[in-house]
């Protein structure tokens, strides 16, 4: 399935194609993203999205987001097999993604930079099959999740995360300018017999490749729960 | 992939099949706390990292590594 557009302008959009189907697990749409000052789109191929609170993309190339604004939306970017895919000038704030919300998988060259993502929460399960999994697996929902990339990170700040910012995974990063700082972050309540959960590293870094990191701000991740399920402060 | 969230807060470097090559220059780890290695914890015996000219500043572990835990395998 091949879908070719381009989009400028301001507002609500929603991309359909015509062989749309809702009973597929995958289809074409982009729903419920609000653009602001939207300065230029382009994609080729297909978007793809699991239901109505997501938007994933699939087979992107030159794929770029200006000055774009998405408040209090459940959002979740999703990258696969693409190359060439920049967001610059952006923000993104206020945002619930169930999973993770930028999720990269086989992207040659995929750059953020001069963007602001704040207050994002992203949660995930694992392997939730039993009580005694549930327990013993962390959370590890990201902001964003890497794998089999190489991701350009510039001038991009991150504040007031829910867990952990970056999971990498056999990939490549570059850093330049880059501010994660968990100062005032607030942490979503758990079940209370999850006992060791709390923010995650700023970066997990799972078989990494070889990243690059300068001029950059790593900040105030300090909070856990106790044993008892209460956040600590210390 | 699992972590126990009290012991990483920084940068957490784990894997069996890459000798991961990291450079770090300029940058501030500032505020972090964690059981172990408050702002880089490297899992991975063999790795080539470079640390130049950043700063660590505030950070504390409850065990050890306050800025940074290499494990030596």
């Amino acid at each position: 399935m091949t879908q070719n557009f381009s989009i400028q302008g301001n507002g609500l959009f929603q991309v359909l194609p015509s062989n749309y189907s809702s009973t597929q697990d995958t289809f074409v749409k982009y729903q419920n993203v609000f653009v602001k000052d939207f300065t230029g789109l382009l994609m080729s191929n297909s978007i793809v999205a699991t239901d109505d609170i997501f938007a994933s993309l699939y087979h992107i190339s030159n794929f770029t987001v200006q000055n774009a604004d998405a408040t209090d939306q459940y959002l979740l970017f999703n990258f696969r097999d693409a190359s060439d895919i920049v967001i610059s000038d952006s923000s993104f704030y206020g945002i619930t993604s169930v999973i993770t919300f930028l999720n990269i998988n086989n992207v040659l060259n995929f750059t953020v930079q001069n963007t602001v993502i704040s207050n994002i929460k992203a949660y995930q399960f694992e392997e939730i099959d039993s009580l005694y999994n549930l327990m013993e697996t962390s959370l590890i929902g990201s902001c964003i999740m890497l794998a089999d990339s190489h991701l350009y990170l510039v001038n991009t700040s991150f504040s007031s995360l829910d867990y952990n910012c970056f999971s990498f995974n056999q990939a490549n990063f570059t850093f330049e300018g880059v501010v994660v700082d968990y100062e005032g972050a607030i942490i979503s309540p758990l079940p209370a017999f999850i006992n060791t959960q709390s923010v995650g590293p700023i970066m997990a870094l799972n078989n990494v490749l070889s990243g690059e990191i300068s001029n950059s701000f790593f900040l105030n991740n300090n909070q856990y729960l106790s044993q008892q399920g209460s956040v600590k402060n210390d | 992939m699992y972590f126990d969230t009290k012991f990483y807060k920084g940068i957490l470097i784990e894997g069996e099949d890459t000798k991961p090559v990291l450079f770090i220059q300029g940058t501030t780890f500032s505020g972090l706390k964690a059981q172990r290695g408050a702002a880089i914890y490297s899992m991975i015996p063999e790795i080539d990292l470079t640390i130049d000219g950043c700063k660590f500043q505030g950070n504390e572990a409850t065990i050890e590594g306050g800025a940074i835990y290499l494990n030596s395998g």
